[in-house]
């Protein structure tokens, strides 16, 4: 690793270790024309969330920088990138390969999170309620079976997902603590001065 | 025939149960309830968006579970909603193709008494109706030509892409949503960005983004003079039904609004055009006004010969 100035850190084997995989072994076709960025919704109304520039920011080796990014999660996940690319690059599997990676670091965003907390409480992302199971009985529809929490927790926790996202729980709450003591601190030192003026 | 598990989601039975009764009123109508069978056991899709960027074997893994649910009643798997059908899909061609990843994913399965063999297919309800159902047995019961509106179609981008997997239609220029809505004699209408994202799945990000998303869509539509969206996706349904409204708000000095472009669920439109009395379909859920397409439709319907 070569470190060019302070702020920014160069990392040439990340290229190589993403080219290792099988759905990224491609990516070093990109000749950066950006029909990727040109046909990104995100990227049209988001102004921050730019297909062509994670792509250029691998190939050069910005591998902390790129991860991260809490921008990787404007993906829509739409796939146009990969369709429009004219090299075959597959774009959508490289930048979900990313987020893995930026996942990995704690670099979830919030919403995800709780999304998962309902998948763990209820089996699913959008959970059932009394109120739409009574208009299912007024419609005629079929009353609906229990969601298999407990395999969909053996599974999650077989995986090593359930640990990723305690870690990132137990970060935000770090963070939230640290943010806190910050402020103490801030409050302590201005009643201080209070008094000292006094 | 082949016979499939109705797979429902999340969205559909837990947020817009009248979409699922369109279906359901549709299947029944076409005497085909013996297609499609509920079974339990299923759980989260998991949803395309997150889940893979997440972690990808642990989105394998659920989606490998699903399918296994319906490998052992020998079904095939037929979805509702579009997210639903790429993950599913996805794990299905995938599981089929790369033998290492099956084993890694099946060894996670067998701590909950599973195993995944790789033999189930799965379809979205356009599909079903494009090649099981079929125009004959379609046109044969449309009794009200939709003549007189003008149907945009949005296809959705988990039906369409990545086109190598999920091999719906040709992704950059897709006809079968639009030949599936002819069948009900209404025109349906070319427009610009037609293959373009509702904005879905950037909408818990920024809702800004996702509001931009669907008013783009919207202003190309209204262009051409549509008279009403249809959808395959409860996403998509939700995004343009109450995100219209939500939009049309957010932007009242930018663009042309507020808009009333009704949206439909592809089976509404199709109930419509059966002659299924439009007040079973419990169109007052309905965000954008469905009441001045029904006049329209009634007011030069053709009865059919």
């Amino acid at each position: 690793m070569v470190t060019r100035s302070k702020h920014i850190k160069i990392n040439h084997e990340f290229i190589r270790e993403l080219t290792k995989l099988p759905e990224c072994e491609n990516l070093k076709n990109c000749y950066q024309c950006g029909a990727c960025s040109s046909y990104c919704p995100s990227f049209k109304y988001s102004k921050v969330y730019n297909p062509r520039k994670i792509v250029q920011d691998v190939l050069v080796g910005l591998k902390d920088e790129i991860l991260e990014n809490t921008n990787l999660w404007f993906c829509g996940v739409c796939h146009a990138c990969t369709e429009q690319c004219p090299q075959g690059v597959e774009l959508s599997e490289i930048l979900s390969h990313i987020r893995n990676l930026a996942s990995k670091i704690g670099n979830i965003p919030t919403h995800l999170v709780s999304e998962v907390k309902n998948l763990l409480e209820t089996g699913q992302v959008v959970p059932p309620s009394s109120a739409i199971n009574r208009r299912r009985e007024k419609f005629g529809l079929p009353e609906l079976p229990d969601a298999p929490v407990d395999e969909i927790r053996t599974l999650v926790k077989s995986t090593g997902f359930e640990d990723m996202i305690r870690r990132k729980i137990e970060l935000e709450k770090a963070k939230e603590r640290e943010i806190m003591e910050e402020a103490k601190a801030r409050m302590k030192k201005m009643e201080e001065k209070k008094t000292e003026d006094a | 025939m082949t016979e499939y598990a109705l797979f429902l989601g999340c969205m559909v039975p837990n947020r817009l149960p009248h979409l699922e009764f369109s279906f359901r009123k549709i299947l029944n109508h076409l005497d085909s309830n013996d297609l499609v069978h509920d079974i339990s056991g299923f759980g989260c899709c998991p949803e395309p968006i997150g889940f893979p960027g997440m972690d990808n074997i642990t989105f394998m893994t659920l989606a490998a579970r699903n399918l296994t649910v319906a490998e052992e009643q020998k079904l095939d798997i037929l979805t509702l909603c579009t997210g639903c059908f790429e993950s599913l899909k996805t794990a299905s061609v995938k599981l089929k193709h790369e033998p290492k990843l099956l084993e890694k994913v099946n060894k996670h399965l067998s701590k909950v008494g599973r195993e995944y063999n790789g033999t189930v297919e799965v379809k979205h309800i356009a599909q079903f109706f494009y090649d099981d159902i079929g125009f004959e047995k379609l046109k044969k019961n449309v009794v009200k030509h939709l003549d007189n509106i003008k149907v945009a179609a949005h296809y959705g981008c988990h039906l369409l892409r990545p086109s190598e997997i999920l091999a719906f239609d040709d992704p950059h220029n897709p006809t079968k949503l639009d030949e599936l809505i002819e069948a009900t004699g209404a025109k349906s209408v070319m427009y610009l960005r037609r293959d373009y994202c509702c904005g879905a799945g950037t909408k818990s990000l920024d809702g800004n983004v996702a509001a931009e998303m669907v008013m783009e869509k919207l202003r190309q539509i209204a262009r051409v003079g549509a008279d009403c969206m249809s959808v395959v996706c409860p996403f998509c349904f939700l995004q343009f039904d109450l995100g219209q409204e939500m939009a049309s708000r957010a932007f009242k000095d930018s663009y042309d609004v507020p808009y009333q472009i009704p949206v439909l669920y592809y089976t509404q439109l199709l109930g419509l055009s059966f002659g299924i009395d439009p007040k079973e379909f419990d169109f007052k859920r309905h965000r954008i006004k469905v009441k001045p397409l029904l006049e329209k439709i009634d007011a030069v319907a053709v009865p059919a010969v």
